[in-house]
């Protein structure tokens, strides 16, 4: 049901998550203590990994997944094309969510060539996602019988 | 075992009273959205519609000249609506739709469920009240409110991740062959 790039996908949004959430923690808890902290810098990293890394990356591997397949061809579009924009989109993740810290470190130039790689990984792999995904938009499965008798409960 | 069938479909009621209803033996009732799923669901519409009303009083509340105070509300309302709402659907639909672990899972799984539930709307509750807190002389607890909400909310990630990740996998069976249902 779930091919590999989907699962990578989906495997990879969930690690983001829980270090998304992590890192949302240590900047919350950072403001509990109500003095400025350089570990509110973290709040660019928190945000980037939960927008992009979990949000957009689960979405993206379920549609992979369940939208319908393809009548010719790969059934679900050009698997290396997935696989692209998944290393594509981790990339552009890893890249935003370590330029604040290189900014914090006083390295500017390099934080401004991460955030530059970031927001062009990211957009470079909605691109591919999108025309994988073009073709799957499309009428489902016309075997599919949808005059079932529907089980109700209490 | 009562079984009626016509062609590719089959209503059987089995002698625990139970009925399924399959589609070229693909029982589908095996995804009745369970317990745990409605009511990560149905609490991800409470903060939707939760998040959207308090966003707009802190909209409005400044502009049109109603108690500055409340303009605090946005940053939590944004909170309700990325985590309490997209981030508690995406879970929930997860648990009731993902393939079931290779080896079965122990009750001790769905309780882990449970309690990430609790964890994360008690996080939300208390990071509402530790942002809106200050604003109305409440700046002596409010700290204690931030630092538990960040807490209960990592925990609760952390859980759904432990949750999610054996079910990460090639669904086996009847689902597996090309010609299954999609």
């Amino acid at each position: 049901m779930m091919p590999p790039p989907s699962r990578a996908m989906t495997g990879a949004a969930t690690l983001h998550l829980a270090l998304g959430f992590s890192l949302g923690a240590v900047v919350l808890a950072a403001k509990a203590a109500g003095v400025a902290s350089p570990l509110w810098l973290l709040r660019e990293t928190h945000i980037h990994l939960l927008v992009f890394g979990w949000l957009a990356q689960f979405a993206m591997g379920v549609a992979l997944a369940i939208f319908p397949r393809l009548a010719s061809g790969p059934p679900r579009g050009d698997p290396r094309a997935a696989w692209v924009c998944f290393g594509l989109l981790n990339l552009g993740v890893v890249s935003g969510a370590v330029s604040p810290l290189a900014a914090a470190m006083g390295w500017t130039a390099a934080s401004g060539g991460l955030l530059g790689l970031a927001g062009a990984c990211d957009v470079l792999a909605v691109a591919v996602f999108a025309r994988v995904m073009w073709a799957r938009v499309r009428t489902v499965n016309p075997v599919w019988p949808t005059d079932l008798p529907v089980m109700r409960g209490p | 075992m009562a079984r009626a069938s016509t062609g590719r479909t089959a209503i059987s009621r089995w002698p625990s009273g139970r009925l399924t209803l399959a589609y070229r033996h693909v029982d589908l009732t095996q995804f009745d959205m369970k317990p745990q799923t409605r009511a990560f669901v149905r609490t991800a519409f409470v903060n939707l519609m939760l998040g959207t009303l308090l966003f707009a009083i802190g909209l409005v509340a400044d502009a049109l000249g109603f108690d500055a105070r409340l303009s605090v509300l946005r940053y939590p309302a944004i909170h309700l609506i990325v985590v309490g709402w997209l981030t508690q659907l995406i879970i929930g639909v997860a648990i009731w739709l993902y393939p079931l672990p290779e080896r079965p899972g122990s009750p001790g799984m769905n309780r882990l469920g449970w309690v990430g539930f609790g964890l994360l709307n008690s996080g939300l509750i208390l990071r509402l009240a530790g942002e809106v807190g200050p604003a109305y002389g409440g700046g002596a607890w409010a700290g204690w409110a931030l630092a538990g909400s960040a807490t209960a909310q990592a925990m609760a990630a952390w859980l759904f991740a432990a949750l999610l990740w054996p079910r990460i996998r090639p669904r086996s069976g009847p689902h597996a062959r090309a010609g299954a249902p999609r």
